[in-house]
Formats: C-alpha cells, structure tokens, sequence
C-alpha cells in the first residue's frame, strides 16, 4: 500500500501518459513555486525575483514537457484557489471566536442583562441593542433588518424576474431575444453602488416628497436590492425556461391548451426549480453587495417599531459591517466578524440551495424523480 | 454509390414514360396518380401546399382529400416531408419559425389557414401524437386528464372542490378509458400518481396516444405511433386504430409497409424530394401502383 503512494501522487501531478524526464522539470517548478511562496512569506523583498525563476522554469518546461507542466499548473491553480477560500473562511470563523465567547449568545438575542422572562411574547422594541461604548452588542436589529430587507427584495424581484423571464422566453420574437437577453446580461453588471445611488437619490426622494416625511427605509433598500437581483434573476430563470424542451410545449398546444395554459401547467412547473434558484440566486448576490449600499442611509441600529413596519429603517448586517468598520473598536470590530460570520452562513446556504435546486431540476425533466 | 444515384436517376427519367401513355404532360400524370376518388365528403381537403423551412422546399405542391371515418398512410422514405405534411393539418408548423407555408387545408370545409382561425378549436378537434414521445412531467394521470381539463371539461383542485364541481369521478374513468384503449391500462394502473417521465419509450408512445384519445378530437394525425413497440403492442395499437376509424378519421404516418398495408384504407406515397407521388385505395398502391418509383420503394429497390 504504501509503495503505491509515490505511485499514485506522480500519476496525480504528471498524468497517466507523462514523459520520463518530464518529472525533474515538474518537480523544479514545483520546488520554484513554494520557495517563491515561502520567500514572499519571510522575506517578501525577495518574492518576486523569486517569481521570476518560476516563470522561466515553467516556459522552460512548457517548451519540453508541455502537457505535464500544463496540468502541473492547473493543479497549482485549483490548490492554490481552495486554500486561499478555505483561510478565509477559518480566519472569519477564528476572529469571530473572541467575540462569541465574550458575548455569548447575547450577540444573537437581547444583549447581556438585559434578559426580561426568556424570550417570550414581543420583542422589546425601544430597548438599546447595539451601543459600543456602553459594550452593549446584539446583532438581533440587524439581523431582522436583512430578514425584512431580502423578503421584501423577493417580493419585488420574484414576480417581475418570472414575468420578465417568461417575456423573452416565450413571448419575445427572436429578434427582441436577440437584443433584451445581452441588455439584461449588462444591467446585471451595473455595480452595484449605482443601483444603491439610484435608490437613496430617486425612489427616496420621491417616497419622502410623495407620501412621507420620514427618510430611508427598508422599503426603499428592499426595491433597491430586488431591483439589483432582477437582471441576474431574469438571465437565470430564462435559461431554465428555455432549456424545458420545445416538445413538451408542443405536446401542450397540439391538445388544444392556450399559449397561456401551456406557460401555466407546463413551462412554469417544470422550470420552477431554476427560477426559485435564479431568485435565491440573484438575490443572495444582491444581501452581500447591495445591501450594504442601500442601506448605508439607515444608520439607526434598533429593532423596527412595529415589528413589520417597513417604512422604518435600521442597518442590515451588511450596512453595519460598512458602516461601523472604520471607527469601530477592537472589540467592536471583534463583533463585526460575528456579523460576518451569520452573513457567509447566510449567503453560503442561499446558494448551495440554489445548486441542490437546479439538480433537482435537472433531475425532474430526465424522468428519475 | 454514384451508381445507385444514376440509378434512380434513370428511373425518374423513365417513370412517367414507362407507366403512361406519351403526350401527357408531367403535371397532368402527377394529377392523374394523386387524385383519389372516394365516395362522401372529404373530412380534410388540402389543395396545393408547399412548405419551406427557410430556403429548404420540403413539400411541394401537394393536394389530396382524406375521407372521414377511415385510416389514411402515409409512407415514403426518411426526410421526404411526411411529418412536415401531418403538422400541417393542425398548424403545428406555425410554430417553427422558419416554416413558410403556402396552400389552403380544409376541415370540413372550413378553410384552416384562415387568418381568423381559432387554432386552439382547431387543434381540439385535430388531436396529434408526435414522432418522439412528449409526456409532460406530470403524473400519469394529469397527463391523461391534460387535455380536458385545459378545455374546461374536467374541474379539479381546490377552487373546483369549493365550488362543488369536483370531477374526479369523471377523470378516473376518462383516464381508464383511455390507457385501456391505448392498452397501457395493465401497466400503470397501480402507479397512476407517477411521474409519466418514468415509463418507458414504448409506455411514453401509447400514454401520448392515450392523451391525445382523452380529448376526443375528430381527426387524429399520428406519426409513427407504434416506432418503439413490441409486436404484442403494436398489434395493440393496430387494432385501436382500425377501431378508431369508425368514427374518427384517422391519419398515421409509418415506416413499415406491412402495417400500411394492414390497417390502412387508403396510402399516399411521398418520395424524397417532398412530392406526393401517388394515393389511392391501400390495396391497388401495394399491388399495382402506377409509379416505377413507387413500385421500386414498395419492393425496396430504392429509398
Ligand atoms: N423544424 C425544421 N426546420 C428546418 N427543416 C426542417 C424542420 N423539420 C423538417 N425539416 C426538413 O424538412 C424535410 C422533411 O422533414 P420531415 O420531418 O417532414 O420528414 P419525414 O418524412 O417525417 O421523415 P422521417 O420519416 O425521418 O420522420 C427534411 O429535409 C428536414 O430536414
Ligand atoms: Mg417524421
């Protein structure tokens, strides 16, 4: 067994069909790269003379021995990718850590000492939450508020991404297709300070002139961020409408069912998987970019009164991370990861939902249920 | 190869002369050929139709009458346009963007390709049975029940529950109606609920004939029905045909010259090129037709 790993490790990086000198060519590149890795590490003065050996190893090698140094680098490609995401993630949980331990679950709920029986019937709205010089720290405002922001973001962006979905897919000429698919393609890359501009300039404007006095709201960054999501939810849905097979619609029409009825009972069932994933999608991008933009203008960190009301406005986790980074404290910022932390848990299990969906889909129109 | 090809070159060249009398002009003997007389009223009367799938003239200049309550074949090789025929009569062609379509179709002698048809009527009582099987990704049951219920036939769910107007008698004897007539009842009818994705090919064929069935249209246009069955439903299906045609008119596309033969009243012949090249009574095609090239198709000499 253990003769074999040798074996298997230079089946891994050389291939099954390498050439027999291609292994010291490798194995120099190889060597090059981590030395270059190490030098940057201890003495970054150095790395990229360094670097510069590596290049000339690996053109060296190309000219040689091209298909092994070729996978070498797509290796040291895919390693280097998952170790960069996976420090990441453990230095977010790690510089979360301190601030759980101190604050416990505090963080998630009332803060510390300020527990009334348990956790019953209404949140206390007026109470303070998050107030660092007085070390009082609960993320339970925020929280809420990105709960309030993204179902009101759905609503928005939920309904026009299918009907805008449907639109090109089943009612649009070719022509139209040719022309609106690429548009919304390109508004999906707008970034995304322009829509969160947008929002605080014009809708806020008009809602403060038209109907109220009062200023931002979750109203407003729940359009915002819908808004935001839209383009990538209409790309995304409109593949998975596209991709139900022709035949099927056909099937449908050929029996004598509307245009309408055969989007209804066959276009819209079948590729209801893709579009709840294009919304969750779409809008688990739009929680970690845009919110924060559009929520920037609500600086206020208590729970909104009335529970629902969502012409009131508070940060959202996103906001508060923006918002309090820059002169926050040791142990602020220590509570900020925290808020990191429940923000990647969030967009992370959006969007493996999103994946576990479209195979779903995928799936139902092969016909293993 | 290109000996073949200089075969059926000849032969083209010599048919109209070796089958008639010198001095008939070309259109004339294809008139002649493709003229069937029937007694009674044509169900489906089309008058030359020609398609064009962009710059592609896949069917040309073809006329024929289908009397109603009879089988009517259409045989011919691979690519000739027999589908691209059948979809004509239900206007299913409208939908294939490049489709270019020219003639007049029609139904009881209403003209079809009137501007303000209402295809939806039309594809009710003009039902089809694709050549590739498409059961929706339903159950078995809302397969058969697809149709009926989109026509307001068959109320079921909440809203029909709450108005008191659930059918739900009515479609389980619809739907055993008609699996049993497309003899795949033995098969399903202990998973009804299932996902209709999960039969196989030659199950997914009879559950579509069975759907197009359950909503009772008055022509039934079928392309190649029994492709993917076994004798036993095959022969199934043959006898449901001939049944059929007691009070349908029935229209069926198929590659096997035998079944023509067997189920069929009358046969069209269609040959590459997109033509109708000969229709008449089944029995005077397959013993003595007048094209060359239709005797040589027949016997298998060229395809
Ligand atoms: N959707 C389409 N777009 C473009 N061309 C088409 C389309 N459908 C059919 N054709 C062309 O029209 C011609 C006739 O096709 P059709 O499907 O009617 O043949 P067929 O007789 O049914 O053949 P088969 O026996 O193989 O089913 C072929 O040359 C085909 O390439
Ligand atoms: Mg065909």
């Amino acid at each position: 067994m253990l003769e074999r790993v040798p074996a298997t490790a230079r089946k891994t990086i050389l291939g099954d069909d390498s050439e027999d000198g291609s292994l010291l060519v490798v194995a120099i590149a190889g060597l090059t790269l981590v030395a270059t890795i190490l030098t940057f590490l201890f003495t970054p003065a150095y790395a990229l003379p360094m670097l510069a050996v590596f290049v000339a190893v690996t053109a060296v090698g190309w000219v040689t021995y091209q298909a092994e140094i070729a996978r070498l680098l797509t290796l040291v490609a895919t390693v280097s990718t998952v170790l960069t995401v996976g420090f990441i993630t453990a230095f977010l949980f790690s510089s979360a850590f301190p601030a759980f331990v101190e604050h416990g679950l505090g963080l998630l709920i009332i803060p510390e000492g300020q527990w009334f029986f348990g956790l019953d019937a209404v949140l206390p709205v007026d109470e303070s939450y998050w107030n660092p010089s007085n070390d009082v720290y609960s993320l339970l405002p925020m929280m809420w508020a990105t709960v309030i922001v993204t179902v009101i973001a759905i609503a928005v962006a939920g309904p026009l991404g299918l009907f805008g979905a449907l639109f090109i897919s089943e009612v649009a000429s070719d022509r139209m297709r040719e022309f609106i698919k690429p548009g919304v393609e390109i508004l999906a890359g707008i970034p995304s300070i322009v829509y969160g501009f947008i929002g605080f300039q014009v809708l806020n404007g008009f809602i403060q002139t038209s109907f109220l006095d009062e200023g931002a709201s979750f109203l407003i960054a729940g359009i915002v961020v819908g808004i935001m999501a839209l383009p990538t939810v209409v790309s995304v849905g409109e593949d998975s409408l596209s991709s139900v097979p022709s035949s099927m619609k056909d099937g449908s029409v050929a029996i004598g069912a509307t245009q309408w009825q055969t989007m209804k009972s066959i276009s819209i069932p079948a590729a209801f998987s893709g579009i709840s994933a294009a919304i969750i999608l779409g809008i688990g991008r739009a929680v970690g970019e845009t919110m924060a933009v559009a929520a920037i203008m609500a600086a206020g960190v208590g729970l909104a009164n009335p529970l629902f009301d969502v012409f009131d406005a508070s940060a959202t986790l996103t906001s508060l991370i923006a918002t309090q980074y820059g002169s926050a404290s040791e142990s602020t910022i220590d509570v900020l990861f925290v808020a990191g932390v429940i923000l990647f848990v969030i967009v992370g299990t959006m969007s493996v939902a999103s994946q576990y969906i479209e195979q779903q889909m995928k799936k139902k129109l092969k016909g293993q249920q | 190869m290109s000996n073949t090809a200089a075969d059926t070159e000849i032969d083209m060249d010599t048919d109209t002369e070796t089958t008639t009398t010198t001095g008939e002009s070309q259109e004339e003997v294809k008139a002649e050929w493709t003229d069937y007389d029937f007694a009674g009223q044509p169900k489906l009367s089309v008058e030359n139709l020609n398609v064009w799938y962009g710059d592609d003239h896949a069917l040309k200049d073809v006329s024929m009458d289908i009397p109603e309550e009879s089988v009517t074949a259409l045989i011919g090789p691979s690519g000739c346009g027999k589908s691209t025929y059948l979809r004509c009569l239900n206007r299913m062609n409208d939908r294939i963007k490049v489709a270019n379509i020219d003639g007049s179709v029609e139904l009881d002698g209403m003209e079809i390709y009137d501007t303000n048809t209402n295809l939806v009527e039309l594809r009710k009582r003009v039902g089809m049975v694709f050549q590739a099987p498409n059961p929706f990704p339903k159950s078995i049951r809302d397969n058969i029940s697809y149709g009926p219920r989109k026509h307001g036939d068959i109320n079921k769910g909440f809203l029909a529950r709450l108005l008191g107007q659930d059918d739900s008698d009515e479609e389980a004897e619809l739907v055993e109606r008609a699996l049993k007539q497309a003899a795949l009842w033995d098969e399903v009818s202990d998973r009804l609920d299932a996902n209709a994705l999960g039969l196989s090919g030659g199950q997914q064929q009879r559950l579509c004939i069975a759907r197009c069935l359950a909503t009772d249209p008055e022509v039934i246009l079928m392309d190649e029905p029994a492709s993917a069955l076994d004798p036993i439903a095959t022969a199934k299906i043959e006898d449901l045909i001939e049944d059929l045609a007691k009070d349908y008119t029935v229209v069926v596309v198929t590659h096997s010259m035998q079944q023509a033969a067997r189920i069929s009243d009358q046969t069209a012949v269609f040959l590459t090129g997109g033509e109708l090249v000969e229709y008449d009574d089944t029995d005077k095609i397959f013993e003595n037709p007048e094209s060359q090239r239709v005797e040589d198709y027949i016997t298998g000499k060229f395809g």
